[in-house]
């Protein structure tokens, strides 16, 4: 044992383990748990708080003690509540804090709940329509900045009161463990919706084409909830509004998705329904579910039926030939579908069940659909003159001389895709 | 105090060689070039691991020619004293900046992902001991702690590429800056290469039998490839977010963290460049201690640990610390240091390889004199020694007889 010990204190190493432990366990036995000295934040909600607006904030503010123009950030915080319970549920709270920058008014949220903010955890964040309709750059730089924030947390803007959104997604997530981040990550493979991340959003607003695309989110009740927000496309299947909330009370709440902000150089410039966001899908394809519906259909099988396909798989390839300085992109889109159900005056159909063969007809026609849905969706953009394609991208890396060129040629060169000619091929697979 | 540098084997000098090709290269630089040359700046990277290869293929043919001398023996031998005594304190300079960069970098990496109290001393705590440790147990014993931890790192650079993979999801312009801008990025962002010289420096500890070579040359290679690797995916994953984030090893495993639902993959990365920076502060301290020897021969090992420690802990603590000041530290001034191992030092190692035989056999018997040699070759000597010895007594009773 003597021997043992003498080998040890003759250890460097042995020696710089000791100091090391009784360091760093001294020095950890001293400190309050890490769970008591940060808030572990899972959801940002932004609002637009006015100076002196009595309640907005529940507790510490420096609103009414400085001097501001008016202009103040609400901050509402879905944070963790560690609470010793038997049970596998989590416990959130919504803390607020109200302040003239958005840092300012998270360490002021820091301050009515004691603890020190952490975002490392953050998944999502809601931002008001109002802030985000009157100039949503003015506050993200926080968010940029913000190393511990995630690239990959989902920001979506609300139509009503951030901090009201994040009390429904609470109150969700405790009912039924309808998770908001996820209801996103979700919808985003959808083709009536678009991926909604810090950075989608970034990437799109620092690139070539300035555009960036935002999901806006509802959380209502049932009794609330209102009809499609895009145009009505007669006789299509509402799918757009992707919603959840489970259960079957009357006026329960859930998150409802009403439509995409589009921003082009840091301005707001529209705001897309989910139908139209299908057309403008069809032209990205950047998406891996959706539904395809046929009105008035008719051929061997069928007799003026609404037939509704669903999308199995799709690829999209773009090829650019310039004509007389033009750039003409041929837009090859393939379709895998399956037919998923059939509306027809004469009830169920029991023919072209088990082997389903999509007729030449069939084909035909959703050709013709998709081909006016992409012409549409290109009208869109042109009309917006956001290109959310990133054709600016592509023609560049086609032939860079040519492109610029052709840019040099226009008198506006930012309205680029009104002079752009777009040919459609579509092909059309049966699962 | 006394070191015993014990002679590594070509496995050994390979991983250390693979891991110091990773220095600094795989954090910050990926966003740094894609900022100055976008896409393009890939070129830049191959350009500048040609660069490298350059001094690998130099140390192939120096080694093939002196197999057994010690770089500060050749260049005493063909240049003179001054100039290798100059050769060393340029190493020691440019390891302890390099050292300096490197924990700098891996500090902040640390400061802002994971513990944002942290400081600068507490972190200094966990390594400095470590890596005296490791440099005072000598070079086998670095070159079998790198062997051992080396599957772990392949395994997680790997992974890490693989899982980065699933994150190119971004369309980017290509082509858009031009050749100078592509070099003037090159040049501006070389401070993280010229690791190679630390091969040179140990060479007469490396033992390389015929036929090994291909070993140092294909790890040397992989890593090369996997640092390209890493860099473009990341730009492919980022483009024009690139700036927003400063850890591309972290950033493209924290891209696609979501997938399989497995929750926070990232913290992989965490240990990979704990790793990493414990092996690679240990070899630039070994390079320093070396070099710090070769210059004052008559001071004991102690003192050039001693030196690096109240050195390198000084320019830490008190004059780079935060990224920005280790970002213009790499770029501005570290740049110019650069000189040494890819023109100053190349120059003379050619000169050294194309002097004739004849002056290296007179080398030998000086450095016989001046007992500049490695322990190893002593060892041999004395063997032989003995050998001669006993065959002297061999000879002397069979005539008695």
């Amino acid at each position: 044992m003597k021997y043992f010990f003498k080998q040890l204190i003759s250890t460097p190493m042995f020696l710089i383990f000791v100091i090391m432990t009784v360091f760093y366990g001294f020095s950890a036995l001293g400190k309050p748990a890490e769970i008591n000295q940060y808030a572990v934040v899972t959801a940002l909600g932004i609002d637009k708080a006015e100076e002196g607006n009595e309640g907005q904030s529940e507790g510490y503010d420096l609103a009414g003690t400085t001097q501001t123009n008016g202009e103040l950030y609400e901050v509402s915080l879905l944070t963790f509540v560690p609470v010793a319970q038997t049970s596998f549920a989590e416990k959130y709270k919504v803390v607020n804090g109200k302040g003239r920058s958005v840092s300012e008014a998270i360490d002021l949220a820091a301050l009515n709940i004691g603890r020190e903010i952490g975002l490392s955890h953050l998944k999502i964040i809601v931002l008001n329509h109002e802030l985000v309709e009157e100039g949503l750059f003015k506050f993200l730089d926080y968010l940029l900045r913000n190393i511990q924030i995630s690239s990959s947390t989902k920001v979506v803007a609300t139509d009503e009161p951030a901090k009201d959104f994040l009390k429904t997604a609470e109150k969700l997530d405790n009912e039924s463990s309808i998770k908001v981040a996820e209801h996103i990550l979700f919808n985003a493979d959808y083709i009536y919706s678009t991926e909604s991340t810090l950075e989608t959003f970034f990437k799109g607003n620092f690139g070539p084409t300035n555009v960036g695309l935002m999901a806006c989110l509802s959380s209502k009740t049932k009794e609330e909830q209102t009809a499609p927000t895009a145009s009505g496309e007669g006789g299509e299947q509402s799918q757009s509004q992707s919603s959840s909330g489970g259960g079957s009370d009357e006026g329960k709440e859930m998150i409802t998705q009403c439509h995409v902000y589009v921003f082009k150089n840091e301005e707001l410039v529209t705001k897309l329904g989910a139908r139209d966001m299908k057309k403008i899908n069809f032209v990205i394809g950047d998406y891996s579910n959706g539904s395809l519906v046929i009105e008035n259909f008719s051929d061997k099988y069928f007799d003026d039926a609404n037939v509704t396909f669903e999308i199995f798989d799709k690829t999209i390839s773009y090829r650019i030939v310039y004509q007389n300085g033009l750039p003409v992109v041929h837009i090859d889109t393939s379709l895998t579908l399956r037919m998923s159900e059939i509306e027809q005056n004469e009830g169920i159909i029991q023919k072209n069940v088990e082997l389903f063969v999509i007729s030449p007809q069939a084909t035909k026609a959703i050709e013709r659909k998709v081909k006016a849905s992409m012409a549409d969706g290109i009208n869109i953009m042109r009309e917006h003159q956001v290109d959310m394609v990133d054709f600016y991208t592509i023609l560049y890396n086609d032939n860079r001389v040519a492109f610029k060129n052709f840019l040099e040629s226009l008198e506006d060169p930012e309205n680029y895709l009104s002079h752009m000619i777009f040919k459609v091929s579509v092909r059309v697979y049966a699962k | 105090m006394k070191i015993f540098d014990k002679s590594i084997n070509v496995w050994q000098a390979s991983i250390l060689m693979f891991i110091l090709l990773f220095a600094n290269k795989i954090i910050v630089l990926p966003s740094l070039l894609y900022e100055g040359a976008g896409l393009e700046s890939i070129f830049a990277l191959i350009f500048m691991f040609c660069l490298e290869m350059g001094l690998l293929l130099l140390f192939y043919f120096l080694k093939n020619k002196y197999p057994t001398q010690s770089l500060s023996s050749i260049l005493q031998a063909c240049f003179g004293k001054i100039v290798k005594t100059t050769f060393f304190i340029g190493f020691m300079i440019f390891f302890l900046s390099k050292a300096v960069l490197l924990y700098n970098v891996t500090y902040i990496f640390f400061r802002n992902l994971i513990y944002k109290d942290t400081t600068n001393l507490l972190i200094l705590f966990c390594f400095l001991p470590v890596i005296n440790h490791l440099v005072i147990s000598g070079l086998r014993v670095i070159g079998r702690t790198a062997q051992l931890f080396f599957p772990v790192i392949f395994g997680t650079v790997i992974f890490c590429l693989v899982v980065g993979l699933f994150g190119i999801n971004s369309r980017t312009i290509i082509f858009s800056h031009s050749f100078v801008e592509v070099i003037m990025t090159g040049l501006k962002h070389i401070s993280p290469f010229g690791d190679m010289m630390f091969i040179f420096i140990i060479m007469d500890k490396i033992e390389i039998k015929k036929g090994q070579w291909k070993i140092f040359f294909s790890l040397s290679a992989v890593a090369s490839f996997m640092i390209i690797a890493i860099t473009l995916i990341f730009m492919l994953s980022y483009s024009y977010t690139s700036f927003m984030h400063p850890y591309a090893i972290f950033e493209i495993v924290s891209f696609v963290k979501e997938f399989g639902g497995i929750g926070r993959i990232d913290i992989i990365t965490m240990v990979l460049i704990i790793l990493f920076s414990y092996l690679q502060l240990a070899l630039f301290f070994k390079v320093f201690a070396i070099s710090f020897h070769e210059v004052f021969k008559n001071c004991d090992w102690i003192y050039g640990i001693l030196t690096f420690d109240i050195a390198f802990t000084t320019i830490v603590v008190f004059f780079i610390v935060n990224l920005e000041s280790a970002v213009v530290f790499g770029e501005q001034i570290l740049t110019f240091a650069i000189i040494l191992p890819f023109i100053v030092f190349p120059l003379f190692i050619l000169i050294a390889i194309f002097r004739s035989n004849k002056k290296m056999v007179n080398t030998k018997v000086k450095g016989m004199k001046s007992g500049e040699r490695s322990a190893d070759t002593n060892q041999k000597e004395l063997n032989n020694q003995d050998t001669d010895v006993n065959m002297a007594k061999l000879e002397t009773r069979e005539a008695e007889k």
